[in-house]
């Protein structure tokens, strides 16, 4: 069986070392090389066969994110593994979208790293526990922006004002039921507006009454 | 007789150029509250609709109806002749001014100062020391993320290999205190990112404030028992850079105080795009706070920052408590800021006349 070629980008080369040292033991997985940015890694694949590149995202000249997107376009073949000190949804997000095929944190141990390449070289994907936890979480967003218009869910506090203002409660008497001074009652009130997607006052009323949140 | 009229004129006359020429605004007023005094610097500061000429015998109060709060404080002072005012930095339309108020034989004397640009100056000075500190925690954090960062990870994937080698001539309590300091290395590094993130947040800088309070909030959501919501409505640009860290900064600081002292167990985070307003809105369940400490002047740190972080985004702090029914803390700041580009531009040729 063929080994697995791999290329590590990392802008630090303490960290591409220590990935070497410890893939280097593995029988069926070769480093054939090392990049420390975007640039680089492009480079190296116009003259070389890769299988898996391991990409952090944060390289400063031309960043992991676009890096893997060049790649994609010009090598969809070659499987693109993040390996990020990030876990924020935002970055896995933009990874994916990128056309990145695993995403592992820098903190994973040697038998996730090597678990994560072997599949994602098979043509599979990877993606660690706390990185699916993270998308699991957020997938609500995900079918959200693909829907033209998502609504903004309300607070408890801001229904029982809508609905208070469906009664033709006045901004003081909303004040005096809630505890609140008028003016966080009026900034409710205009929050709602800009929420709601509505004119005016007006707008909310009838919004809560075709919410049924009036009796 | 006859020269000593001339006299008399010739003082009234000097006390006439005096008074309308003094760099302050001035008013006297009668017992009965009638002016008899006023120069044109009184008319322009507090916008009296009446020149100079018809000022006086007209009444005071009818001349500052459209100041109620100033209003308000002379008819407490006029009334008792002894009682002196000092008002600094009154805010009036878009200007700043010093009051002062000291009874006199024949009545009242009122003078006015404008102090709008030293409250503008002070703004920019503020601004300054705030854009000095971030950038030197965008340092700090850069330096311990970008240099001690990838140390760590060296250290833990030699560890590894290290561990590889041993694992073949099977030395199991050698493998047991590799593996306790792998996790040792772990928990560094968990520790290290989270005072860089605390710093400088990168998703700050890289997705922008919505997505930076989203993650924070998920933090606190997983790191302690308070469950936080975060709430956002518009945001699909990214604003001015010092609105981002101000607003960043001052939802940190909000966030903080709830954790610490609201004994709360929801906390409402909102971040609501007005067409010309950024509105930031944080409200707990906790136990809420009363009138005295909603007082300013017993306000700890934490809040006096956040009260001049958005006074430096030309913006409004407002927070709202009864006694246990939690604390809504709203801000609001105009979603474009024109930073005294001007002040600061005088400032600058300041500098180069000298």
């Amino acid at each position: 069986m063929d080994k697995i070629k791999i290329l590590i980008a990392d802008d630090h080369e303490i960290f591409r070392d220590g990935i070497r040292a410890l893939l280097e033991k593995e029988k069926n997985i070769e480093v054939i090389g090392d990049a420390a940015n975007g640039i680089e890694v492009i480079e190296f694949l116009e003259n070389n066969k890769v299988d898996v590149v391991l990409m952090d995202i944060d390289m400063g000249k031309i960043n992991g994110i676009d890096a893997t997107f060049n790649l994609k376009k010009k090598y969809p073949d070659v499987n693109v593994l993040a390996l990020s000190m990030y876990g924020e949804y935002n970055y896995i997000l933009k990874m994916i979208e990128a056309g990145a095929n695993g995403y592992i944190l820098k903190n994973a141990g040697k038998e996730e790293m090597l678990t994560a390449i072997n599949s994602v070289a098979a043509g599979g994907s990877y993606f660690s526990r706390e990185v699916s936890m993270r998308l699991f979480e957020n997938i609500n967003k995900l079918q959200k922006s693909s829907a033209n218009k998502s609504e903004i869910p309300l607070t408890n506090r801001e229904i029982e004002i809508l609905k208070l203002i469906a009664q033709e409660y006045s901004n003081a008497e909303i004040a005096d039921k809630l505890f609140i001074s008028i003016r966080t009652v009026d900034t409710h009130r205009r929050n709602l507006i800009e929420k709601l997607g509505v004119k005016n006052t007006a707008g909310l009323v009838k919004y809560a009454m075709k919410k049924g949140l009036i009796d | 007789m006859k020269s000593g009229k001339n006299s008399l004129a010739e003082t009234s006359d000097f006390l006439a150029s005096v008074i309308s020429s003094a760099p302050y605004g001035i008013l006297a007023v009668n017992k009965e509250g009638e002016i008899t005094i006023a120069n044109y610097l009184a008319k322009e500061y507090l916008d009296l609709r009446f020149s100079v000429k018809e000022l006086p015998d007209k009444n005071i109060q009818d001349c500052i109806r459209h100041i109620p709060k100033l209003k308000n404080i002379l008819s407490k002072s006029l009334k008792s002749s002894k009682r002196q005012i000092n008002i600094d930095a009154f805010q009036f339309g878009n200007k700043y001014l010093n009051i002062r108020g000291r009874p006199i034989h024949e009545g009242y004397i009122i003078t006015i100062e404008n102090v709008t640009r030293m409250k503008e100056m002070e703004a920019v000075a503020l601004n300054s020391m705030l854009e000095g500190q971030e950038q030197e925690r965008k340092r700090i954090a850069k330096e311990i993320h970008d240099g001690l960062g990838p140390m760590l990870s060296a250290i833990k994937l030699n560890l590894e290999s290290i561990r590889t080698d041993i694992q073949s001539i099977k030395q199991t309590t050698i493998l047991k205190k590799i593996r306790t300091t792998s996790s040792l290395i772990d928990a560094v590094a968990t520790d290290m990112r989270n005072i860089s993130r605390r710093l400088m947040p990168k998703v700050l800088v890289d997705f922008g404030l919505a997505a930076a309070l989203e993650n924070l909030c998920h933090h606190v959501n997983e790191s302690t028992r308070l469950k936080v919501n975060f709430y956002k409505s518009g945001f699909t640009k990214r604003f001015d850079d010092s609105i981002e860290l101000g607003l960043y900064r001052i939802g940190q600081e909000l966030i903080h105080n709830a954790i610490k002292h609201a004994n709360a167990s929801v906390l409402n985070v909102q971040l609501i795009e007005h067409p010309e307003s950024i509105v930031l809105m944080v409200e707990d369940n906790g136990k809420g706070f009363d009138e005295q400490a909603k007082n300013p002047k017993n306000r700890g740190l934490g809040l006096i920052n956040i009260e001049s972080r958005s006074k430096a985004l030309g913006g409004d702090f407002f927070i709202d408590s009864v006694e246990g029914k939690g604390v809504t803390a709203t801000i609001e700041i105009p979603a474009e800021i024109e930073l005294n580009a001007d002040i600061i531009r005088t400032m600058g040729s300041q500098v180069i006349n000298r």
